[in-house]
């Protein structure tokens, strides 16, 4: 359901996209922004899937911030 | 696509901005770091977003029509505005996905339990593409209405759930040091109250007036807001003592607790519908200002409407891939790594590209 659903919208706003809102004639930087954003959504869905083992958009996060974060909680805790 | 506010619809939209969801959201995770000195932090950090909007709204006087990439650009150059504006854009996806995602943990924990987390992820975010498409200045008009009907029945919650005060639950207040305290503020420093940056992104929307009060009636906004989490915060408290903080989405909660004769019960779906409607305002101005800071990065103008639905297809799935590493690990996300990620993101930046700006102002 959730892959139909994917990309039913996908396909739905693609059409909307490239004939209404004209991006087919939209500037290069446009279209390569467009294709990485989908490109990025394709790379979470293969994590989601486990077809890809890699760093997902809040693992990235946690390895930036995590021990920063870690320490400032275990400081915070009363009970230490 | 009208794209003009007048500052009252700016402070409306602020008021939305910070009450919607953490309304609901705030009292339960506070209470349970904080304890009865919830409100304590509540007020503090209150304070900390007052201090916040000087920048912010110093910022957008001085550069009227400008986003924050847009004069981070001409104070500390191109390079420097890609590299923070990136960092701004990565924590507005987390915000909309996190938003999004406590939707459907809401749905299904509290009402539709068979059915998956991404179809109402998916859902909402094809009703929040299609809502900002149409304009600011048109959906801060349905906005509103939205808001007022959540907050009569917040009120009315707590105004019916008060029959099962008990006011002692509000003593002991600091018994185990200072330290839960500044947990409640480091908390909701980053939600709510590092969030108002984004506003940074919208104030250039509001159209100019001659005796412009946009910052006043932002800063109302901001203490309206804190004084409607401490009523909802201390609701909680009063009905639930000890255990407040173990109660997820506590208003939903408290309001399962009334029972007023035969008439006033199972009120609960009012919280429910707040919850669901505050989140989805939410939602709809960050997924704006995420799209306005894309297309400022890219250099091209707001009124592109282009890159809403890959923006809102990646934080779509970016939402559903929440859950692949546990819910201890979304918890952990949500109360430690949030706050720290929001003030390199948006309140360092701000204070940084501010302080530029009164150099800048010193050597002219």
């Amino acid at each position: 359901m959730m892959y139909f659903l994917l990309g039913i919208a996908s396909v739905a706003f693609l059409a909307h996209d490239w004939f209404i809102e004209n991006l087919r004639g939209a500037l290069n930087r446009v279209k390569i922004a467009y294709s990485i954003l989908l490109l990025l959504s394709a790379y979470h869905l293969l994590i989601f899937k486990n077809w890809l083992r890699s760093f997902s958009f809040y693992d990235t996060a946690s390895l930036i911030f995590g021990p920063a974060a870690k320490a400032i909680i275990a400081y915070l805790n009363p009970k230490g | 696509m009208r794209s003009t506010l007048t500052p009252n619809q700016a402070a409306v939209l602020f008021f939305i901005f910070l009450t919607g969801s953490s309304i609901i959201n705030i009292p339960a995770p506070l209470i349970l770091f904080s304890h009865n000195g919830a409100w304590i932090s509540l007020i503090a950090t209150g304070m900390f977003g007052l201090l916040l909007l000087i920048p912010i709204v110093s910022l957008a006087r001085r550069y009227p029509g400008m986003t924050f990439i847009q004069y981070t650009s001409k104070l500390m150059g191109k390079p420097a505005a890609i590299f923070l504006g990136v960092i701004f854009l990565s924590y507005q996806i987390q915000m909309a996905a996190g938003i999004v995602m406590d939707i459907a943990m809401f749905l299904k924990s509290s009402m539709m339990r068979s059915t998956d987390y991404s179809i109402f992820i998916i859902f909402s975010f094809l009703a929040i593409a299609i809502t900002i498409r149409v304009g600011v200045g048109k959906f801060v008009g349905m906005f509103g209405l939205l808001m007022l009907s959540v907050m009569v029945f917040i009120v009315f919650n707590v105004l019916l759930s008060s029959a099962n005060f008990n006011w002692h639950f509000l003593l002991p207040v600091v018994d185990d040091g200072v330290k839960p305290i500044l947990h409640g503020i480091y908390f909701i420093s980053g939600f709510p109250y590092g969030e108002i940056v984004l506003f940074s992104m919208i104030l250039p929307f509001v159209k100019p007036q001659s005796s412009d009060r946009t910052g006043r009636k932002m800063a109302l906004a901001l203490l309206l807001n804190t004084a409607s989490l401490l009523m909802v915060t201390l609701a909680t408290l009063l009905t639930f003592g000890p255990i407040a903080g173990e109660r997820k989405y506590s208003m939903f909660e408290v309001a399962r607790t009334i029972e007023i004769t035969e008439i006033f019960q199972r009120i609960e779906a009012l919280m429910g519908y707040s919850l669901i409607v505050a989140s989805f305002m939410k939602a709809s101005i960050v997924l704006f200002t995420s799209h306005i800071t894309l297309n400022h990065l890219l250099g091209l103008p707001h009124e592109n409407r282009q890159l809403i639905f890959p923006l809102a297809l990646l934080c779509a799935i970016i939402s559903i891939s929440v859950g692949i590493r546990g819910e201890a690990n979304w918890n952990f996300i949500v109360s430690g790594i949030n706050p720290l990620w929001g003030l390199a993101a948006f309140v360092i930046p701000i204070v940084l590209v501010y302080f530029v700006s009164l150099l800048r102002k010193k050597k002219t």
